[in-house]
């Protein structure tokens, strides 16, 4: 077998300008203000090979520089330094449908866009019945793009670029787009393409997508290959570099309970939460002598209202003189789930030596996005590398947000906004039938689009409000959006978005109600403007890379006109543990 | 420098693009609108109308031998193909930079496409401009058979224009400001509504330098295929075979200068696009 692609020390830099000067200075010619490069290595001696046939998958989080290598490879960019020779013809679909244009109808964009992946007009007339029966469009394909759902735009998109003649077909991240039918089709389409001796280079951020397709995978790590090899090897790699080694307990652990109100929490972290639950233990050598709950204005309380600052002063008395200590205050539900733990020592906060004395630490929980429920601090003091605590009060102060009479409903309250082509009728959507989630997570609705005829979706995407994706930063805004199309006008519909995790537990539902839903096509955007969910790190999960679920119905009258579901995964850099960013301040007062 | 030509029949060997960006971008300009095509002649014949009326009546331009409006519409169309074809290629590259960013096929044809387009406009106005001769009841010479090379000699001058300002425009953003300043002086330099003989009236050394200006030329080798009469107006002291020959030298190298340009820049601008 000879080889595809031979990459030799290929560096690519970039420069960036800072641009934190005032506005008039930008205002400036060019030449006159001072502006401050740096040099950027997107990518650093990169050496690779490619054998025909073979098909390689590049692994990498956000900003790694898969990207960059893909477009090097497809001539999009030139490198600044090294060698690629490519061998054979080259088809890259780095994004979907580039050059569509939506005026257009379907069958002119097949043209114009085959034309573009260098299909000659003659190939693109008689590959036609072929993409169009792969893009399942059929009648649409002489309608104009406009009016596609997202699903179609991207099948038409997948079919166009699969049929253009290559030796070597490059792929970036789009096999995380679109719904799971179109996802299944562009796997089978890819292995198939695969079995027929095609070579590939595949990049994506999920091990799982790139596992069952590639014969290696390369791990890039900011912008050097850091692992190449066996596709488990470096999957396992990969996990390592993003969340440093987890240890998974057996699978006894991986059981899951259902717990009113919160859907299914996982046994293993329940059972270990709930056995400590109101417990102290730790040698002493720190002492917690008091903890007191107040809001802002400093009165002391322990019923606070949703997203009002929380405020945790913690008095300590040191007996013996210790080094590197650390302080945590997290917050827990009493249904058994973590919710946030931070600690000075993530927080970047060095406390070198406490000595003999008293002192206090207290932490301000700005505007917790934690819904109507009974919860409790655990305060703990740690030494530096948290082989034991020297003092831990764990959950005992116990403390509720709202008046939690009503019963829980889901874990947190996180800012979200809605979008609809409606007047809405009661604001806030306290108005219409409560939607159950209950009713979702039973296995026969769990994950499953259903529609009545009379209203149907046609469209989803989950999106950054710039690009679509289902890998998200933690903090980032998430758009969750639908398309529907009513046969007839519904009266008085309410809207609901519930977010879980993919072990079914509710973390948050939402619903809106509107006067009414018009017959014809309308959209609908859920809205979280700042996401803070934590990556999870329940043991026993299938998925790593997506495994929140967002669910989404439309319901009247306690009937279903429609649900679906999309999933997706956080990524963060945070350490901190929990379910949820919350923002907070430290403030420590030492001896 | 003679690597151009690999380049050329890249472009070329891509012609099947060319062909779909033009139809695309006609399709996209004119499948809405109400009056659709009419309105790429509606937007030349007013500004002919308009100088009919200014120059014919309120300041009176000199014509001696044939109609006034003729006179203008034969200029007024290669003007509004070589102005149009410039101010939207300038803006073209940044306005494809998510295509540019995502496939990979010879950039050249972008401007390239925008030219081409235009020249489809040009073509179907020259149609246009023959049936006003007729109409102004002018005869048709066998040497309109020579009008293809007149379009083909401005076609490639564009393309060189085109390639150069979309080219800078990409790196600079400065470009678009001097374009616009440029377009407007370089009308006035161009005989679209005077005489040519009004500037040999003024100094014949003067005359020899403005006869430089490649749409002078241009125009006045449309001028001479169209309109019967209008080559024994022409001030004496130019020279017909010169300036076709000067023409013909100035386009080729404003084309090739416009592949070195851009060539040069687009190793830089796919990363500030």
């Amino acid at each position: 077998m000879s080889e595809a692609i031979v990459i030799e020390n290929l560096g690519k830099k970039f420069i960036i300008s800072h641009e934190k000067e005032a506005l008039i200075r930008h205002l400036l010619p060019t030449f006159l203000s001072i502006k401050r490069y740096e040099e950027f290595w997107a990518l650093r001696d990169i050496c690779l090979n490619l054998k025909q046939g073979e098909c390689l998958g590049v692994i990498g989080r956000n900003g790694a520089g898969k990207s960059t290598l893909l477009n090097i490879l497809s001539g999009i960019t030139l490198p600044t330094c090294g060698k690629v020779k490519v061998k054979g013809s080259i088809c890259a679909i780095l994004s979907l449908g580039a050059g569509f244009h939506p005026e257009l109808t379907g069958e002119e964009n097949i043209y114009l866009n085959g034309s573009i992946l260098g299909m000659g007009q003659k190939e693109i007339r008689s590959k036609f019945d072929k993409i169009v029966e792969f893009s399942e469009l059929g009648g649409f394909i002489d309608a104009p793009l406009q009016a596609y759902s997202n699903g179609m735009y991207l099948r038409l998109g997948f079919s166009i670029a699969v049929h253009t003649d290559f030796d070597i077909l490059l792929i970036d991240e789009i096999l995380g787009v679109g719904d799971i039918n179109f996802q299944d089709k562009c796997m089978r389409k890819l292995a198939e393409l695969r079995s027929s001796g095609k070579s590939m280079v595949i990049a994506s951020q999920s091990p799982e997508t790139l596992q069952p397709l590639s014969d290696r995978i390369a791990v890039l790590e900011k912008g050097s290959i850091d692992f190449i090899g066996n596709p488990q090897e470096a999957a396992a790699h990969y996990r390592k570099i993003m969340q440093g080694e987890v240890v998974r307990p057996s699978a006894e652990h991986t059981a899951i309970t259902p717990v009113g109100g919160l859907g299914y929490v996982s046994e293993y972290e329940r059972s270990h939460i709930l056995a400590d639950w109101h417990s102290k233990s730790g040698n002493q050598q720190i002492q917690i002598t008091d903890v007191e709950l107040s809001g802002i204005d400093g009165e002391n309380k322990n019923t606070f209202s949703p997203h009002e600052d929380i405020i945790v002063k913690v008095k300590f008395k040191v007996n013996n003189e210790v080094a590197n200590p650390h302080f945590g205050i997290a917050i827990f539900a009493k249904e058994g789930v973590y919710c946030y733990g931070p600690n000075t020592k993530f927080d970047g906060i060095r406390i070198e030596k406490l000595r003999k004395g008293e002192g206090q630490v207290s932490i301000r929980y700005l505007k917790p996005p934690l819904a109507c429920g009974q919860y409790a601090f655990s305060v703990v003091a740690w030494e530096e590398e948290e082989r034991f605590a020297y003092d831990y009060h764990y959950a005992y102060y116990d403390f509720q947000i709202c008046d939690h009479s009503a019963g829980r409903q889901g874990l947190l309250q996180l800012p979200c906004k809605w979008k609809v082509q409606a007047r809405v009728s009661e604001k806030g959507g306290t108005g219409g039938e409560i939607i159950d989630f209950a009713g979702y997570i039973r296995d026969e609705k769990w994950l499953k689009d259903a529609s009545l005829d009379v209203l149907e979706l046609t469209g989803k995407k989950l999106t950054d409000g710039r690009s679509i994706k289902n890998i998200f930063e933690s903090g980032e805004p998430l758009i969750f959006f639908l398309e529907l199309f009513a046969q007839h006008q519904i009266e008085k519909p309410v809207l609901w978005v519930g977010l879980f995790g993919d072990d079914r537990l509710y973390f948050q539902g939402d619903r809106i109600a509107i006067d009414r839903i018009n017959k014809g096509r309308s959209s609908v955007s859920f809205i979280y403007p700042e996401l803070d969910l934590l990556r999870r790190r329940h043991p026993g999960l299938a998925s790593e890379g997506r495994n929140f679920v967002l669910c989404f119905a439309v319901a009247q009258g306690g009937k279903d006109y429609c649900r679906s579901f999309a999933e997706f995964g956080i990524m963060t850099d945070r350490q901190d543990h929990g379910a949820v960013y919350i923002k907070h301040k430290w403030q420590l007062n030492l001896s | 420098m003679f690597n151009h030509f690999d380049r050329i029949r890249e472009i070329f060997k891509q012609r099947g693009l060319l062909f779909r960006l033009v139809i695309k971008e006609l399709k996209v300009r004119y499948k809405y609108p109400f009056l659709g095509f009419l309105w790429a002649f509606i937007v030349p014949l007013s500004a002919i109308l308009t100088f009919f009326f200014i120059f014919s009546y309120v300041i009176k331009v000199p014509h001696p031998g044939y109609p006034f409006f003729i006179f203008l519409a034969s200029a007024v169309f290669p003007w509004n193909y070589f102005g149009f074809s410039v101010t939207t290629s300038t803006m073209s590259l940044l306005d494809s930079g998510n295509l540019i960013k995502k496939v990979y096929f010879p950039r050249e044809l972008i401007p390239i496409s925008i030219v081409i387009l235009q020249l489809v406009l040009f073509v179907f106005s020259l149609l246009l401009m023959i049936i006003f001769l007729l109409l102004f009841g002018l005869k048709l010479r066998p040497l309109i058979l020579a009008l293809p090379l007149v379009i083909l000699l401005q076609t490639i001058f564009l393309c060189g224009v085109s390639l150069i300002v979309s080219a800078l425009q990409a790196r600079y953003r400065d470009v678009k400001y001097i374009v616009e300043i440029t377009l407007p002086v370089w009308f006035y330099l161009t005989p679209v509504f005077y005489p040519l003989e009004l500037i040999g009236n003024l100094s014949p050394l003067f005359l020899k330098i403005y006869m430089l200006n490649p749409l002078t030329q241009l125009i006045t080798f449309y001028r001479i295929v169209l309109i019967d009469g209008y080559g024994r107006s022409l001030p004496v002291q130019i020279s017909i075979p010169g300036i076709i020959l000067t023409n013909i030298v100035i386009c080729l190298a404003v084309f090739w200068l416009g592949l070195a340009i851009f060539k040069r820049q687009e190793s830089r601008f796919t990363d500030m696009i």
